[in-house]
C-alpha cells in the first residue's frame, strides 16, 4: 500500500480516474468503468470482480443510481445507503479490496461505496480433522466474517464482544479476539491484544503462525494455545472466560488461555452420561502415558535390565530378541520411522491411495520385518499399541508432541536405562511446571493444585458439580448459571 | 528480585519444605537409627520431631522481627558488616556443601541401584539439568514441581500395606529397651534427616502471606515427622533391628521384599518414583545457595551464576573417593547443620540485645 501515493479525491473526476487507475495498474480483476446520470453527469465505479454480489449491483446499483441526478448528491438524498464519504484515494483502494462496489460522481470531493460482499466459500461442515459422535456437526471456515456469525448464532447475547485489530503488514488481515464480556478477565484480554498488535509479520497464513509468535515460550513445543476448528468448542471456551482467537483466512481458532489437561477433552465427554465421559478421558489418560512410556521401557527393559521382565515371559522376549542384530533402540528407531512415513504419506495421498500404502506398510513391511529378523516380535506389539496410543488425545498438536517426546525418551533410555526415563521424565515435569499459557500455569489443575478445576480433568464430574468456572481464565464470575455473586 | 515468579504464599512453603526434607537422608536413616537406639529409632524421630518443631518456631519469631529480611541480611544488621559477612559466608559455605553431599549421595545410589558402570561425571551433570532448570525460572516453578512429593509420600504409605501382613510387632517391643541414654544419643543421627526447614530463612522475603508461615511450616515439620515416623516403624516392624543394621538403603530393600504378580520387579518402579523426590532436595539447596549468594553480593540474578554455581558443585561432590568418605563428609556436614540451627537460636536471643534494625509493632 505505500507504493501508492495518498492523493486527495479532486472534483475532477477525470484527474481522479487517472490516479485510481495508476493505483490499480496491472490488477485485471478489477472492474472499473462509467456510467452517466439522469443529467449526464459522469459516475466512475469500480469493484473486485467474483467479490461482490452481481445481481445485487445490477438490480440494486446501477437501478438506483440511474434514476439520481447531481443535485441528489449534493442534498444527500439517495434511494440506498451508501457508505460513509471517502476523501482520498488509499481509502477508496481498501474498501474496493474489501469486496464494495465505489463510485466517485464529477464535481465532488469524496467517493462513496455500496457494500455487496460475496465470494465463493467453503460449505459449513464438520471439520476432518476433529470429528465427534453426538455434538454439533458444523466448523468453522476461511472467512472472518462468516466464524463470527457461527458464533453469533450460538451465543445470543450482546455480551459477546469481538475486539478486532489488523495483522500482515502486506496481507492486511483482520484478527478478532472474542470474549464474552463480564466473565472473561480484562487484564488478560489486554495482555492478549498488546500481544497480538504487536505481531510483526507480513502474513498470517494460518492460526499456527500468530500460536508461535505470541507465545511467551519459544522452546517449548508444547501447544500453549489450543487450536481448534469447532465452534462448540469454541463456544465452551468463551463460556469458561477465555478468549478465541480468530485469524481471517483460516477455519482453525486458537484457544487461550488453556492447561495442559485441555488438550485431553473432547466435546463428547460432556453429551455423555459422567461415568462414561470420565472412562474415555482416562482412556486418555492411559494412552498419552503408554505411547510415552511403552518403547523407552521396551529398550530400557532389553539393553539394561532384563531382570525387569516378568519371569513367564522372559523366554519368548529372549527368543524373539535373539533373532535381531539391531541393538533394541536401532530396533525402535527403525520402526518409529517407518510409521512416520506411513503417517506423512496418508495425510498427502488422496484416500484411494492411502488404502494402498496403510496395506503395504502395515501388513507387508510389519510382517516382513520380523520374519527377516530385523524387528523382535514382541516390540512390533509394543509399536504397534504405541501408533495407536499416540493419536488417543484429540488434538493433532499434543499428538505430535507427545510422539516427540517419546524419540527423546528412547535415546535416553537407550543411553542409561531406567535413570535415563526419569531422568526425562523429571526434566518433562520440570518443563511442564514451568511453561505458561497467557501467563497461567499450563499444568494446573495438577500443580499448582486446584481441587475445583481437579473435577474437570482426568475425569469429567456430572454437571451437579461443574457449577462454577475452572480458573484457569481468571474469570470474573465465578459461577454458572444465575445467582452469580 | 524482581521476578514475580519468585513469590510463593505459604502453602507452596509446606512443599517447599516437605520437599527440601524428605531426600537422600531418610534412606539410610532406618539402618543408622538401628545401630544407635535398636528398634526404638522411631522414639528418636518423634523426639528430633519436636525438636525441630522449636527451632523452626524460634526462626521464624527471629525472621519476624525483622519484616522481609533474609537471614544473610539480618545477619549483616545483627553482627556488622564484618562479622555479619563471615556467618554469611558460612552460611553459603554450609549450602554448597550440603548441596554437594546431597548431589554425590543421589549419583551413588544411582550407581548402587541401576548404573554400575556409567562414569559418575557424565551421570552428574546429566542428572542436575531439570534442577538447574527449575532453579533459573525461580521458585514458582520449583514448588510446584515439588508438589510431586505428595505423591511420593502417597505411593510409599500404599507401600507399607502392601506388605502390612509381614510385619511383625514383636519386632518393636519392648518399647525403650535400649534405655533413654541411647534414645537420645542417636536425636543427633535423625535431626540431621530433617534438615531443610533452615531454607525458609532465605526465601523468607519471597512468602507473601508472612502471618501463616508460623503454622503451616509446623505442618509442614509435623508432616515429615510423621512420615519418617512411620518409615523407621515399618522397616523395624519388618526387618527387626538385626537385619535392618546391615541394609544401606532400608527402604528400598523393603519394596524388595513384595512381589508383585506379573510384574515381579515393582520395587523398580518404585525407586524410580523416589528420584524425581531426590533430585528435589538437591535442587531446593542449589537455589537457596544461589539465592544466598545473590543476596550477600547484590548480584542481579542471571542465569550464569546459577551455571557456575552447578559446576562448583558438580567438582564438589567428585571429591570423596568412596562411599565411607561421602559417610565422612556427611557427618562434617551434620556438625555444620546443627551449628547452623544453634547459630540461628542464638542469633534470635542475640536480637534482643541488639535491637538495631528490628521491626518494631
Amino acid at each position: 500500500m505505500d507504493i501508492i501515493k495518498d492523493t486527495e479525491i479532486v472534483s475532477d473526476i477525470d484527474l481522479n480516474i487517472k490516479n485510481i487507475d495508476y493505483a490499480f495498474i496491472d490488477c485485471p480483476d478489477i472492474i472499473k468503468n462509467s456510467l452517466y446520470l439522469k443529467d449526464n453527469t459522469k459516475v466512475y465505479y469500480m469493484y473486485v470482480d467474483n467479490l461482490i454480489d452481481t445481481e445485487i449491483l445490477y438490480r440494486n446499483f446501477f437501478s438506483s443510481i440511474i434514476l439520481l441526478e447531481h443535485k441528489d448528491f449534493a442534498n444527500n438524498s439517495y434511494p440506498v445507503y451508501y457508505s460513509d464519504k471517502m476523501k482520498n484515494i488509499n481509502s477508496i483502494v481498501t474498501a474496493v479490496l474489501n469486496g464494495n462496489v465505489v463510485f466517485i460522481v464529477n464535481g465532488f470531493e469524496y467517493a462513496l461505496s455500496l457494500p455487496i460482499t460475496k465470494f465463493d466459500k467453503r460449505e459449513i461442515r464438520e471439520p476432518d480433522v476433529e470429528k465427534n459422535l453426538r455434538g454439533s456437526h458444523e466448523g468453522f471456515i476461511e472467512p472472518l466474517s462468516v466464524n463470527k456469525s457461527i458464533l453469533r448464532r450460538k451465543i445470543k447475547n450482546s455480551n459477546l464482544k469481538f475486539k478486532t485489530c489488523k495483522v500482515g503488514t502486506i496481507t492486511n488481515q483482520e484478527i478478532s479476539i472474542v470474549y464474552i464480556n463480564g466473565i472473561a478477565n480484562n487484564d488478560l484480554l489486554n495482555k492478549l491484544y498488546n500481544k497480538i498488535s504487536a505481531v510483526n509479520f507480513d502474513g498470517i497464513i494460518g492460526s499456527g503462525y500468530i500460536q508461535q509468535i505470541i507465545s511467551d515460550f519459544k522452546y517449548s513445543f508444547f501447544p500453549l494455545y489450543q487450536a481448534t476448528e469447532r465452534p462448540d468448542i469454541a463456544v465452551a471456551a468463551l463460556m469458561e472466560g477465555q478468549f478465541v482467537i480468530i485469524v481471517d483466512g483460516t477455519p482453525v481458532v486458537l484457544i487461550a488461555p488453556v492447561s495442559f489437561s485441555a488438550f485431553f477433552q473432547a466435546v463428547d465427554d460432556y453429551n455423555t452420561h459422567w461415568i462414561l465421559g470420565s472412562f474415555t478421558r482416562m482412556t486418555r489418560y492411559f494412552g498419552a502415558f503408554l505411547a510415552i512410556y511403552l518403547s523407552p521401557i521396551y529398550i530400557a527393559m532389553a539393553s539394561f535390565h532384563y531382570y525387569m521382565v516378568p519371569l513367564d515371559l522372559l523366554i519368548p522376549f529372549a527368543e524373539s530378541r535373539a533373532r535381531v542384530p539391531f541393538p533394541p533402540i536401532m530396533e525402535a528407531l527403525i520402526m518409529e520411522a517407518i510409521i512416520e512415513f506411513l503417517r506423512e504419506s496418508a495425510i498427502r495421498l488422496p484416500s484411494y491411495i492411502g488404502i494402498t500404502v496403510g496395506v503395504t506398510g502395515g501388513i507387508i513391511l510389519g510382517q516382513a520385518t520380523v520374519q527377516a529378523g530385523i524387528v523382535s516380535n514382541i516390540f512390533l506389539i509394543f509399536v504397534g499399541v504405541t501408533a495407536l496410543a499416540s493419536y488417543v488425545a484429540p488434538s493433532h498438536d499434543m499428538g505430535i508432541a507427545i510422539k516427540f517426546i517419546r524419540i527423546i525418551f528412547m535415546l535416553f533410555s537407550s543411553f542409561f536405562g531406567i535413570i535415563g526415563i526419569v531422568f526425562c521424565s523429571t526434566f518433562l515435569l520440570a518443563h511442564l511446571v514451568t511453561i505458561e499459557s497467557l501467563g497461567q500455569p499450563y499444568f494446573q489443575p495438577f500443580s499448582p493444585f486446584k481441587f475445583n478445576d481437579l473435577k474437570d480433568s482426568v475425569i469429567r464430574a456430572p454437571f451437579k458439580y461443574l457449577k462454577k468456572r475452572p480458573s484457569i481464565a481468571k474469570p470474573l464470575k465465578i459461577n454458572r448459571g444465575k445467582n452469580n455473586e | 528480585m524482581n521476578n514475580p515468579k519468585d513469590n510463593i504464599n505459604s502453602t507452596q512453603m509446606i512443599v517447599f519444605i516437605l520437599s527440601s526434607q524428605i531426600g537422600v537422608g531418610i534412606l539410610t536413616l532406618p539402618a543408622k537409627l538401628a545401630e544407635k537406639a535398636g528398634h526404638d529409632g522411631w522414639l528418636s524421630v518423634i523426639i528430633s520431631t519436636s525438636i525441630c518443631s522449636i527451632i523452626i518456631t524460634i526462626m521464624i519469631l527471629l525472621l519476624k522481627r525483622y519484616r522481609d529480611k533474609s537471614i544473610i541480611q539480618i545477619n549483616n544488621i545483627l553482627y556488622g558488616k564484618y562479622l555479619g559477612t563471615f556467618f554469611n559466608l558460612y552460611f553459603i559455605f554450609y549450602f554448597i556443601i550440603t548441596t554437594a553431599v546431597i548431589f554425590r549421595s543421589l549419583v551413588d545410589i544411582i550407581q548402587i541401584t541401576a548404573l554400575n558402570f556409567t562414569p559418575a561425571l557424565l551421570l552428574s551433570f546429566v542428572i542436575i539439568i531439570p534442577s538447574t532448570y527449575l532453579c533459573i525460572y525461580g521458585l514458582q516453578p520449583i514448588c510446584r514441581y515439588s508438589m510431586l512429593i505428595y505423591l511420593v509420600i502417597t505411593v510409599t504409605l500404599l507401600f507399607f500395606l502392601l506388605v502390612a501382613n509381614n510385619f511383625k510387632i514383636t519386632f518393636l517391643m519392648p518399647l525403650g529397651e535400649s534405655g533413654l541414654f541411647k534414645i537420645i544419643n542417636s536425636v543427633k543421627s535423625s535431626v540431621i534427616s530433617f534438615i531443610g526447614f533452615e531454607l525458609v530463612s532465605v526465601i523468607y522475603p519471597y512468602i507473601s502471606d508472612k502471618e501463616k508461615i508460623l503454622k503451616k511450616s509446623l505442618i509442614a515439620n509435623f508432616i515429615t515427622g510423621l512420615f519418617y515416623t512411620s518409615i523407621v516403624l515399618a522397616t523395624t516392624a519388618l526387618f527387626g533391628e538385626n537385619i535392618l543394621k546391615r541394609l544401606v538403603y532400608p527402604l528400598f530393600s523393603l519394596s524388595r521384599t513384595y512381589n508383585a504378580p506379573i510384574f515381579e520387579r515393582l520395587d523398580l518402579f518404585y525407586v524410580a518414583l523416589w528420584f524425581p523426590a531426590m533430585i528435589g532436595s538437591t535442587k531446593m539447596y542449589l537455589y537457596a545457595s544461589n539465592l544466598a549468594i545473590r543476596d550477600l553480593f547484590k548480584l542481579q540474578p542471571k542465569k550464569i551464576y546459577i551455571f557456575l554455581n552447578v559446576i562448583l558443585i558438580i567438582l564438589l561432590s567428585r571429591i570423596p573417593t568412596n562411599f565411607f568418605d561421602v559417610n565422612k563428609y556427611s557427618n562434617f556436614l551434620s556438625i555444620m547443620s546443627i551449628s547452623i540451627m544453634l547459630f540461628i537460636v542464638f542469633s534470635y536471643f542475640f536480637s534482643f540485645i541488639n535491637k538495631r534494625g528490628v521491626n518494631k509493632h
